[in-house]
Order: C-alpha cells, then sequence, then structure tokens
C-alpha cells in the first residue's frame, strides 16, 4: 500500500486533539511547520501541528478558486497553480522551504503586489476551522461573493492560530501575466514615492515598487503589447529627466519578499512599518546613525533596522497614521523580547472587543494564548 | 405578508413618551420623529414587501448625538435599527416595531479628499456615486458600484459589503475601504482598521463588512480611490443558447484575463431591457454578454482582441464592440436598466442573490426555468457572469392572493439550489429579514451560535438590528422540519417545535 503523503486528511485526528484540550481545559499550541514562528510571542501549550493535514482539494482553474488543506506546502500549492498559469495574487513570502498555506493565511503575510494586487485577507473566500470549542465549522465558501453570516474566514486570516484551528481554505487566484518586465533608476528617497505615483497615475501596470539606497525598482505586468508599449513610455519620460533606466531581473521581487536581499544582513532589530500608500519618505530627520530603511509597497511599507526604542518607532508610526511591528528581534535582550509587543498595543477600547472576539471563538483560550498580545 | 421575525427576547424599560422627552433633549426637534404620520416613510426599506412602524426615528447630525443616543437605549433595552439610504434589498434596514431607526441622512458631507495618498475620508451618509463625482476631477474614482449607486450611502455599503458590475477586478467594498470610526451600543468610539494597508490585532474590519449594522453604528468611512483608467472598451456578444453564454464566461476567464465587468444576460432581460431603453441589443439572441476591458491603450486592445478570439471560438453569433464612449454608455445603458425594464413587464418582481460557482450556471439555469413552470411564474435572469453572482427576477402580482408566498416559496427554492451546488444564499444583497430561512440550509447550529457569540462581543444586549442577518436556532430548528433534503433533517441535534 502506498502512502501519498502530499494528500493525507486529518480532519478526524486534528478534531478529536482539540476535543480532548476542550474537555480538560488544557492549551495547546497550534502551528504548521514554524516557519513564521519569529513572529509571535512564544507559545505554551501541548503543540499541535496541522502540517500532516495536505492536500489540495479542490482546483478549477476557469473559477479562479482552489480549496486546500492548511498542511499543503505553499511551495507545492505554487508549483500547481503556475501549471495552470495561475498565481496567489498576493505573493506570500514563505521565509522557509517548509512553510505552509495554513501558516501564511494564519500569518497574513503579503508580498510585493500587495499595494496593487490585494492581500491575503482579501483573497480569502472561506475556511473551514476547528473552534476552542472543538466545533467543525465553515465559513465563506470558494465563490468570489459571499455575504450570508459573518465574514469569519477574513477575521481568522492573520490571527496566529489565536481563534481557531484552521483546517482548509479557499482562496481567489488571479493568472499568471503573461508578461513581466523590472526596471530600476536612480532616485533620492524624499523623490522616490512621488516619482512611483507620477508614473501610476499615467496607467502604466505597476504592480510592485520599492525604493533601496538611491535607487527605485517598479514591476509591470500584463499582456506583451501592453508591459512593451509601458516599458518604453517610461524609459522615455526618465530619459527625459536624465536618468535612463535599466532592465533588470524579476527574480529581484522574491528575493525582496523572502528577505534574500543583501539589505537584510543585519543584526538589528527588524521592524515591519505600515503606513497609508504613497507616503513620502521623511525618514531622514528621524533616522539615527546605524539605521537603515529600504521602502515597499510604493511608500506603504518600510522595513528599518534600528536600535533606537520601541516605543519612539511606534510613536513615530503611528503619527504618520500607521504602525510597526517588530518583525526580527535579532539582537534584542530578552528581557526586552518580553517586555515589547511584537505588533503595536492597541486602545483600551479596541482591546476589550478583541477580548471579546477572542473568547468568543476560543472562550477557554486554549489556542496560541498570548501570541499576539498577553491579553489574547 | 408572512414575515416571520425571531423573538430576540428586548423588553423595553422605558416608555415611549418617556424616551421621546429624553432624545427631545439630545437633537432638535425637527430631527426626531414619532408621530405614525411622520414614521411612515421609514415603515420599509428598498425590500418594500415587508413593512412595520418604528417606535421612532432619529436623525442625529453629530457623533456625539449619536454615542447619547445609543447609550439611553443600551440602558433601557431599546433596539436599534440604523438606516442609510434606505435601498437595502433584503430588509436590513426594516424597522423593529419596539425599536428606533438611527437614520444616518444628516451624516452625508465628505470630509477630506487625500489625492497624495488615494484615499477619502466620508460620512456614513454620502452617497456611493457622489465619492468618485467628487474625486473625479483628480483622475480618481471609488470602485465599488452597486447598481442602486446612486442613492445608496457608503455606510450601507460597507454594513452589506455591497458589489457591483466590476467586482471582479476591483473587489468588494471589503477590498476598498480602508478603516471605518463605529460606535458600539454601549456609545464607545472606536476606530477600526487604519489609514495604512493593515492593522496590528485581529482583522474587525473586515468583519465589520457584511456585518448588517448588528456589531456597530459606523459614523465615518476612509474609502480607498484608484486611478481611472486610461481606456475603457466594451464588447457585447449574442448567443443561440444561455449555457454557451455561460461557458464563455469560464473561457474567457480560463484564457487568463479578468475583465472589469462580464454581464450576462438572458433572452427575456435583453427583451426588456431593449423595449426600455432602446440599448441595440440583439433582441432574438437567446443570451448576451457584455464584457468589459480597461487599462493603457495597447493593454486594453491586446485584451479585446483575445476576447473576441475566446468568443468567437466560444461559439459567440455575432460580437459587437462599441465604437466610441457614446455607444460603451449605451450597452451598459440597458443593462444598468434591466430592474426598471422588468418592472414595466410585471406589477411586482422579486430579485434574487444567489451566488454559484461559474461552472453551475447551467445546471442552475436549468432548474430556475423548471421553477419557473412549475410555480407559473416567469423568471427574468440578469448575471454578474465574472463572479457568478445570479440576480433572477421572479415576476408575480401582488394583487393575486397568494402570488406573493408562492414567489417567495420559490424564491427560497432557488437559494437552497444555489447551496447544493457549492455557492451561497446571498452575494451581495445580505441576509437581512429575507433570507433567514435560508441560512438555516447553509449553516450548521454550531456555526450559527459561533455568528450569535461574535455579535455578543460587540452588543452584548442584542439590541443593534435584532432580528437580521442571523436566524436563532430555534427557527432553524422549526423550519428545518418543513425543509428535508436528501432525507437528511438539517439541525438534527435540536429540538423540533
Amino acid at each position: 500500500m502506498s502512502l501519498n503523503t502530499n494528500n493525507q486528511d486529518q480532519t478526524e485526528q486534528l478534531l478529536s486533539r482539540v476535543q480532548m484540550a476542550y474537555r480538560e481545559r488544557k492549551p495547546l499550541a497550534i502551528q504548521g511547520n514554524g516557519s513564521k514562528l519569529f513572529l509571535i510571542h512564544s507559545l505554551s501549550g501541548q503543540p499541535v501541528s496541522s502540517a500532516f493535514h495536505r492536500g489540495i482539494i479542490n482546483y478549477m482553474p476557469s473559477e479562479l478558486t482552489v480549496t486546500v488543506r492548511s498542511g499543503t506546502l505553499l511551495s507545492e500549492l505554487k508549483k500547481v497553480l503556475a501549471e495552470k498559469g495561475q498565481m496567489l495574487p498576493f505573493e506570500p513570502p514563505a521565509f522557509a522551504d517548509n512553510a505552509t498555506i495554513g501558516g501564511t493565511i494564519a500569518a497574513g503575510l503579503s508580498g510585493s503586489s500587495r499595494p496593487f494586487s490585494g492581500s491575503v485577507r482579501d483573497f480569502v473566500l472561506g475556511c473551514k476551522v476547528i473552534n476552542g470549542r472543538g466545533e467543525l465549522m465553515q465559513f465563506g465558501g470558494e465563490v468570489m461573493k459571499n455575504v450570508a453570516g459573518y465574514d469569519l474566514s477574513r477575521l481568522l486570516t492573520g490571527s496566529y492560530g489565536s481563534l481557531g484551528l484552521i483546517l482548509e481554505v479557499s482562496l481567489k487566484l488571479l493568472p499568471l501575466a503573461p508578461k513581466v518586465k523590472s526596471l530600476s533608476f536612480t532616485v533620492q528617497s524624499n523623490n522616490f514615492t512621488h516619482k512611483v505615483r507620477e508614473l501610476y497615475m499615467a496607467g502604466h501596470p505597476i504592480t510592485a515598487a520599492c525604493y533601496l539606497d538611491d535607487r527605485s525598482y517598479i514591476r509591470i505586468a500584463g499582456s506583451a503589447e501592453g508591459v512593451n508599449s509601458s516599458f518604453q513610455a517610461m524609459s522615455e519620460n526618465l530619459e527625459q529627466q536624465s536618468n535612463p533606466p535599466e532592465e533588470i531581473n524579476n527574480s529581484f521581487w522574491t528575493s525582496l519578499d523572502e528577505q534574500q536581499l543583501s539589505f537584510f544582513d543585519h543584526s538589528q532589530p527588524l521592524w515591519r512599518i505600515s503606513l497609508p500608500p504613497w507616503t513620502a519618505d521623511n525618514f531622514e530627520q528621524y533616522m539615527s546613525r546605524g539605521d537603515r530603511q529600504l521602502i515597499d509597497w510604493g511608500g506603504a511599507q518600510r522595513w528599518f533596522y534600528s536600535n533606537q526604542n520601541a516605543d519612539e518607532i511606534r510613536h513615530y508610526a503611528k503619527l504618520q497614521g500607521g504602525h510597526a511591528q517588530l518583525f526580527r528581534a535579532n539582537t534584542l535582550s530578552h528581557d526586552e523580547l518580553i517586555r515589547i509587543p511584537k505588533q503595536q498595543p492597541l486602545t483600551v477600547q479596541m482591546m476589550k472587543i478583541q477580548q471579546q472576539i477572542k473568547a468568543a471563538m476560543d472562550p477557554h483560550k486554549l489556542f496560541n494564548q498570548g501570541c499576539i498580545y498577553s491579553e489574547l | 405578508m408572512t414575515l416571520k421575525i425571531d423573538d430576540w427576547g428586548i423588553e423595553n424599560q422605558i416608555s415611549k413618551h418617556d424616551l421621546v422627552q429624553i432624545f427631545s433633549k439630545i437633537i432638535p426637534e425637527n430631527s426626531l420623529l414619532f408621530d405614525p404620520e411622520d414614521l411612515k416613510p421609514y415603515e420599509c426599506d428598498g425590500l418594500s414587501a415587508y413593512r412595520q412602524l418604528p417606535l421612532m426615528v432619529l436623525l442625529p447630525e453629530t457623533i456625539e448625538q449619536i454615542q447619547q443616543i445609543l447609550r439611553i437605549c443600551h440602558q433601557y433595552h431599546v433596539a436599534v435599527v440604523t438606516r442609510g439610504a434606505g435601498t437595502s434589498l433584503s430588509g436590513g434596514a426594516l424597522p423593529h416595531e419596539k425599536g428606533i431607526i438611527l437614520s444616518l441622512a444628516k451624516l452625508n458631507n465628505i470630509i477630506e479628499i487625500d489625492q497624495d495618498h488615494f484615499t477619502a475620508r466620508v460620512q456614513p451618509g454620502v452617497r456611493n456615486l457622489a465619492i468618485s463625482e467628487a474625486v473625479s476631477a483628480y483622475g480618481l474614482y471609488y470602485a465599488p458600484d452597486p447598481s442602486s449607486q446612486i442613492a445608496c450611502s457608503i455606510g450601507g455599503n460597507v454594513a452589506e459589503n455591497a458589489g457591483g458590475v466590476h467586482c471582479l477586478k476591483y473587489g468588494l467594498t471589503v477590498h476598498n475601504v480602508l478603516q471605518l470610526t463605529i460606535i458600539t451600543m454601549e456609545g464607545e468610539l472606536i476606530e477600526i482598521g487604519s489609514e495604512a494597508l493593515d492593522s496590528p490585532g485581529y482583522d474587525l474590519l473586515a468583519l465589520m463588512h457584511g456585518s448588517e449594522g448588528m456589531l456597530g453604528v459606523i459614523v465615518e468611512v476612509l474609502v480607498k480611490l484608484l486611478v481611472k483608467p486610461k481606456v475603457i472598451k466594451v464588447l457585447m456578444a449574442s448567443f443561440d443558447q444561455v449555457t454557451t453564454a455561460g461557458e464563455a464566461v469560464s473561457k474567457i476567464i480560463s484564457s487568463g484575463i479578468i475583465p472589469a465587468g462580464l454581464e450576462l444576460m438572458d433572452k427575456s432581460a435583453i427583451k426588456a431591457a431593449e423595449d426600455f431603453v432602446h440599448a441595440g441589443y440583439p433582441v432574438d439572441a437567446a443570451a448576451i454578454l457584455l464584457c468589459e476591458v480597461d487599462g493603457s491603450l495597447a493593454e486594453v486592445d491586446a485584451q479585446i482582441k483575445q476576447v473576441q478570439r475566446v468568443l468567437q471560438q466560444g461559439g459567440a453569433t455575432d460580437i459587437q464592440i462599441a465604437v466610441d464612449e457614446a455607444q460603451r454608455k449605451t450597452f451598459w445603458a440597458g443593462r444598468k436598466a434591466a430592474f426598471p425594464a422588468v418592472g414595466r413587464l410585471s406589477p411586482d418582481y422579486y430579485c434574487m442573490d444567489g451566488t454559484i460557482p461559474r461552472f453551475q450556471l447551467g445546471k442552475i439555469l436549468h432548474r430556475i426555468q423548471e421553477l419557473s413552470d412549475e410555480y407559473g411564474l416567469a423568471v427574468v435572469n440578469v448575471f454578474h457572469a465574472g463572479d457568478g453572482n445570479l440576480h433572477p427576477l421572479i415576476l408575480y402580482d401582488a394583487n393575486i392572493p397568494g402570488q406573493l408566498d408562492q414567489t417567495e416559496k420559490m424564491g427560497g427554492e432557488i437559494l437552497s439550489t444555489c447551496v447544493e451546488l457549492g455557492g451561497t444564499i446571498t452575494g451581495e444583497h445580505g441576509v437581512g429579514v429575507e433570507k433567514l430561512d435560508q441560512m438555516c440550509v447553509q449553516f450548521s447550529a454550531a456555526e450559527l451560535q459561533q455568528f450569535l457569540d461574535i455579535k455578543k462581543a460587540f452588543d452584548a444586549k442584542n439590541l443593534l438590528n435584532p432580528g437580521k442577518g442571523i436566524p436563532l436556532l430555534h427557527r432553524c430548528a422549526e423550519f428545518g422540519a418543513l425543509h428535508v433534503h436528501h432525507g437528511h433533517l438539517p439541525h438534527p441535534e435540536l429540538e423540533r417545535f
């Protein structure tokens, strides 16, 4: 008998595991293969992994949807989609070869296409989940539009397993663009957002835009005719300003999303600062010696290496209308790690509501307690 | 009308007289309506088959007034039904007999247009189309465009997660809103989401969308704006079989194109629209597809060519590309006027809103035809084909005794079929009071209880729009006893009444 390890239904095992925990009131530490554990506070409780709950359940390219078990490897899913000329439009970073789709949804991370195509939660259509009472539940579905009942599938996205154990997820897909080109040109950091926005307003099909070390990097995608014509028009526009662009390899964006660019070889704490769309750079005044930044998402996301005080960084992000997430602690001391929440602290009222939501989904705090905030 | 309202056990702890006294100290006299005559315009929303007078109607002008109103209602256990423009097609704004209508019609200002960040901050009573009109000069627009966009307000759009013709490419309301300011039933002001593209903690922004006014009162919305496409072209394809048109939809999408809009109309819809607006539709066709693509000139030209090729190979009998902007608008005018056009054919019609996986289109159309024959009620089909979102319009005459009941029953069967085919009972119109029974078909008792628990997380006393959106479990037990599918009783775990 051959056992196909890529297709295993562990619903019953996972369900009985959670039901036992519910009966015994014993907390669980839910994870996939653990490739994103660095994003949350340490888990206590008995480990439960969805990593063996694997397989693509339903993939219909003509419907632009896929339903997949949570333990399915992200790399495997991407490969199957690519064979049919499709993709996960939010370009999730994997950070490890064994990253699962369940972990991807639970961590809610989106790649460089995010401001142009949408985020992971934007493409979640439905999910099957076990709640903290050990009940099997299904929300949303495999259709594009669905307003029956509250949108719990999107609520679960980015909740790091603390609201439910995700068994299956249905996602909206998009076709891979027939043509993709990337280019790079010199620009001052404070002019980057303005320049990209100008090109975007001109109707060029931009799907990624970042700034690093006095250079802007832009990706365009669409039909061959559309992309070639835009590439030419953008080149002419830049040349007129004595700033001829050079074409670069599209793999740049994967290196960026996976944090494999040399920029990411730093030992200071790494912050992800999320800002309003097209926020112009005004970091100069704020950066200390040794700080380094990469601007992504056309200005809406900053990767920021800094030893500065967490409260200061968060205060600055908030002033700009955003928030700061401690993405990689790196050299932070153990004490600081305990003291500093990974995500920006919530207001008292907001925390109260989030606690009530946690209680509604997981009344005995069995799932990944304290992984985002100690109160949840 | 056989409207069954669930009893959420709300007992007002104050008389109407005393409540009027208290509210009159908070808002001006002309913003507080309590005479039955004044309440009449609020007795129903876009689903006019259901009517109910509220206790009173309040039209506050400020956030502080709304906070005070909610605190008082919370204190005295008074139900609150928030109302925007009242265009809901599912009875979402139907009054509660012992509750107030909180009309946000006076909160209708565009607070700020931020052309640097492509956002607009608006009050909930601002009309959907007014946003696009206000930002048009900056080369921007607000993408979701429900067909009621001239009248419907953005607060209601969020509450229902409104869609429209362009959702396949540009998303629903939930994809186009960054931040909401809401007031909880306890009167607390909370910001959900942020000016940034994401927020810390749980994603409550998504949860608020489509929550039908049951979790909080939306008092401010920060919407995302898009850059107006440089070129838009529309193509109309005719088919001699409606199923061939349905298959062509899948072929377009499989070919790697995401059209900005992709709409299907059947023969009766074509005829009704053509008689009404003379859009130049082929009245002898069994179905037409309207396919819109947008982008740069080179992109649009390439895509139109490709769509044309796919449609020709997919069995289209005729293909016309709108030659100019005027003809493009005319092509759309027929689609957009489909509902009023059908209104001329029949004294009344009942608009359904099921969604199915696209490949099931043939099956659902076949089933709708069977039901139409069985019930003796004609049906006109318009279809957001790209999204799999159907709007069958059942034609009836409310003056014929029993016909509305028959219509509702038939509609319920259409929605149950949508669920059986892997779809859902509502794509964009919401559950409201209309589809509570069908919620029992789509969800298990545990799932419904989970929804009720989530509601309580925001509104412990269940005072916000009670009786909408989520059925109480005993309702499903009663309804389930009547609806046995394949020999399986839904909710076998529940007592039957």
